[in-house]
């Protein structure tokens, strides 16, 4: 028979044979795999592995080709036939003996370890799938053949315990018991140890013996992670095969770890997972009062240790083998112990601990690592709460810096197109062409001014967040609520607080104490919302120019201290804390992607012109009727007379009934403060200053941070806390704050 | 450990896998595993699906709004972050039980 590498010696040295050089009948061994990655990966999926015999069936130099691998026929295209590089067999085959001894292996290892990638290399094509008896999870089972023996491969469903928490553990556990394969390979990813020898902890205790496959080391050496298999198999004390199998590379050294375990199954000495000396006493009374009617597959120490776990599947089992009194015996003892499960799944991860740290070297710099560096810093509780001071106010100072004066620009344009307008619709009606120009461009075409500044407020905020930055802000502010008495459950809704108010309230629910509750829901809308920001950022440049993202820190900062006195307050003569732990996964920082918060900002913006499109729209066009009828002069409209009988209450705030009024609209929805002022002002960039003083605008400003929130909220309060008589009270503190914070800063303000 | 987690959780406070892992002298990996297998056994509860619901339940404001990270995201993740976590009433009580239970 001719041979691959005789004939590549005819030809020329560099020249490499391919298997599309090959005729009919010619082996040869895989040398090397060509054409990218994912291709790569899908002729090793196939079995294609390095080292592997083919041998050619089919070739006629057009179409596919047919090779056999592995014991099975594949068709073969010709670009991917030309992608396998070969090289020559050292020997010619001999004629297959007939197999001599059959083994069974079973796959173990957690969802996406690449379990699935070594069992089809494993197998190829020799694969059945089928589903276990009686069960809906998927059963695969293939066969391979390594040094003249065949062994029949079982793919156990991805786990990862084998607690019987769910169908695919029972059927794992239940198939390592009772059909009792003769090894199990323990599949896992190099790159997260930690997480995957779990399950590794719990096959160790069970009979078949285990082989790790440390997969991924690819992927674990791309991140910097150093794996070392010699020191891990020293340590755990079982075979430990290093593979990268997307690559198909460790599959032949799986192969003869498994013949050499099988065939010194003598030498094998796992170091198991200790049970905790006070334990031990207990898990031998347990094993004692079990031991006669543990079910014949069942190590009646497993099923000890796993009744003291908690195991539900196996206490059922049990309680159906032992006479009653006696069970009832086992199960005191168990309910008396019901948390050494603790200690038992505690003493694994320390077994974890150890083989990790003898056996990983971590990156010295890595995006893990450059997270911690960073958070060093950013988390510290002082250095940390001055970049977020400087972060959060270079927010404002770009939204401010960038979109006033486009906004402002917009605005003249608003104007001069309504007084367009007028003139066009000179011959209509007053009513009707005051009801375009004044209410619809005036109200609605001045909000929509706002788009720039939240364009860019959106955009700076989502920069923040896409790079991991906004949950570090928020664990910092978690040290400002221990100051005023809330922990635990408290700190999320109000962190979502400073997003929208309303789901921060419903969030509320997470806390169980009725008390807490109440408490956290009336401290929510202190949180200053996207919302009332936006209207802060339009109106504070107006009256502070340059200084007002000073101006806007200030007001934040000065709510979250009305925010947290209240606390203390409420605290101290009202409500009692929940000093509960609260556990809160940081991300790991990473470069912002221009499309996320592109769609951030989009979904923002689109949300903004939809409340714009309703609740403002007719909030404008109220404040217009409101504002013209019934004599088309606003000193004598309806929104007129109210205005003027209000107007002593405006003057201790040194506001005209216009503002105050204004201020009071915003009941509906924040922006319509802007919106009102719009339509009852022009524009408002110019007529604003000219009526209200630097003092008084921020008693403006500092009641719009402080009034009642917008109705949803309010609606939410009284839904969550369930109560008129809460609702009400935060109602009327907000707006007595409000009025009583805003009155202070303007009658101190104009003695300055 | 998880005990000693547990006994940390139980002291109050925001805690972060990063913090919890300097705390125990483990790797922040190991404490998220951990964190796992607490949720599994009932000891701590993951409150991201809750939190998330309340944004759901918020229908209207929020559709129309979008203003918070946790109703905007989309992600079934808060603020951009990851899950949040804390301890239930079995937790708190395993914690205070202790070594003495035994």
């Amino acid at each position: 028979m001719a041979r691959a590498g005789a004939r590549a010696e005819s030809k020329d040295d560099r020249l490499e044979l391919t298997v599309a050089d090959l005729k009919p009948g010619e082996l040869a061994k895989v040398r090397r795999l060509e054409g990218g990655r994912s291709y790569v990966a899908r002729l090793a999926a196939l079995g294609f592995t390095i080292g592997a015999p083919i041998k050619v069936i089919r070739n006629n130099g057009r179409g596919p080709l047919l090779v056999g691998l592995r014991g099975t026929q594949i068709a073969l295209g010709t670009r991917e036939a030309t992608g396998i590089v070969v090289g020559a067999v050292e020997e010619e085959a001999a004629p297959r003996k007939p197999l001599d001894t059959n083994y069974s292996i079973a796959l173990a290892g957690q969802p996406n370890v690449g379990k699935s990638t070594v069992f089809n290399l494993l197998t190829g094509l020799n694969q059945h799938v089928g589903n276990w008896t009686g069960k809906t999870v998927e059963k695969k089972s293939g066969t391979y053949q390594y040094n003249e023996k065949q062994y029949e491969i079982i793919d156990l469903p991805g786990t990862y315990s084998l607690s019987a928490n769910s169908e695919e553990e029972l059927v794992a556990r239940e198939y390592i018991l009772t059909e009792k394969p003769d090894l199990v390979v323990a599949v896992v990813d190099a790159a997260t140890l930690e997480r995957n020898l779990y399950l590794v902890t719990e096959l160790l205790l069970l009979p078949a013996p285990v082989v790790l496959a440390l997969n991924m080391m690819d992927v674990a050496e791309r991140e910097g992670i150093k794996v070392e298999p010699e020191v891990l198999e020293k340590a755990i004390g079982i075979p430990v095969v290093p593979m990268s199998a997307s690559r198909g590379q460790g599959i032949e050294a799986l192969e003869s770890a498994v013949e050499a375990l099988l065939s010194h199954r003598a030498d094998y000495k796992p170091n198991l997972p200790a049970i905790l000396p006070a334990h031990e006493p207990i898990l031998e009374a347990v094993k004692d009062m079990v031991a006669a009617y543990v079910p014949e597959d069942y190590p009646a120490s497993w099923v000890a240790l796993k009744l003291l776990e908690g195991d539900e599947a196996l206490s059922s089992l049990m309680k159906a083998k032992l006479p009653p009194a006696e069970w009832k015996a086992v199960d005191a003892l168990l309910y008396k112990h019901e948390d050494a499960v603790l200690d038992i799944a505690g003493a694994r991860y320390q077994w974890i601990g150890r083989m990790v740290r003898a056996a990983v070297v971590e990156p010295p710099v890595s995006r893990v690592g450059f997270t911690k560096k960073v958070d060093r810093y950013l988390t510290h509780p002082v250095i940390g709460t001055l970049a977020l001071i400087i972060l959060m106010g270079g927010v404002f100072w770009l939204t401010f810096s960038v979109g006033s004066p486009v906004q402002g620009a917009l605005s003249s344009l608003i104007g001069g197109f309504a007084g367009t307008v007028r003139t066009w619709m000179a011959g209509a009606p007053h009513w009707l062409s005051e009801l375009v120009a004044g209410g619809l461009l005036g109200g609605l075409g001045m909000v929509l001014t706002f788009l720039p500044i939240l364009a860019i407020f959106y955009l700076a905020l989502g920069f923040l967040e896409d790079t991991g930055y906004m949950a570090r802000a928020a664990y910092l502010t978690d040290r400002f609520m221990h100051m005023m008495g809330l922990h635990g459950k408290s700190f999320m809704p109000i962190v979502l607080g400073f997003g929208c108010n309303v789901p921060a309230v419903l969030g509320t629910r997470i806390i169980e104490s009725k008390r807490a509750r109440i408490q956290t829901a009336l401290l929510v809308p202190f949180v200053p919302c996207t919302a009332r920001l936006a209207v802060v950022s339009i109106i504070a440049p107006i009256f502070f120019g340059p200084a007002a993202f000073w101006v806007t820190w200030g007001l934040v900062a000065f709510n979250l201290l009305v925010l947290a006195v209240l606390g203390l307050l409420l605290h101290r003569f009202a409500f009692e804390d929940e000093h509960v732990a609260f556990i809160m996964e940081l991300p790991l920082y990473h470069l912002p992607n221009l499309k996320t918060i592109g769609i951030y900002v989009w979904q923002n913006l689109v949300g903004f012109l939809r409340k714009a499109g309703t609740v403002i729209l007719i909030a404008s066009l109220v404040v217009w009727a409101l504002s013209y009828f019934p004599t088309g002069e606003i000193s004598t409209s309806l929104l007129g007379v109210f205005g003027q009988w209000l107007e002593p209450v405006a003057r201790i705030l040194g506001l005209p009934w216009q503002v105050f009024v204004a201020l009071l609209t915003s009941f509906a929805a924040k922006e319509n403060t802007v919106a009102t002022l719009a339509v009852l002002y022009g524009n408002i960039n110019t007529a604003l200053p000219a009526v209200v003083s630097t003092a008084a605008g921020l008693g403006l400003l500092a009641f719009q941070m402080l009034f009642v929130p917008c109705v949803g909220t309010i609606a939410a309060l009284k839904q969550e806390t369930r109560s008129l008589k809460w609702t009400a009270f935060s109602v009327l503190l907000m707006a007595v704050l409000a009025f009583g914070v805003a009155a202070a800063v303007f009658q101190v303000g104009r003695l300055l | 450990m998880l005990r000693q987690l547990l006994a940390i959780l139980a002291a109050g406070g925001l805690e972060t896998p990063a913090s919890l892992a300097a705390s125990l002298g483990t790797g922040a990996v190991a404490v998220e595993a951990m964190l796992g297998k607490l949720e599994e056994l009932g000891y701590i509860e993951d409150l991201s699906a809750e939190l998330q619901a309340s944004c759901s339940d918020a229908g209207h404001q929020c559709s129309a709004c979008k203003g918070c990270a946790a109703c905007g995201a989309g992600r079934g993740k808060l603020a951009r972050g990851g899950r949040v976590w804390s301890l239930t009433v079995k937790g708190l009580g395993a914690a205070g039980r202790g070594w003495g239970h035994i």
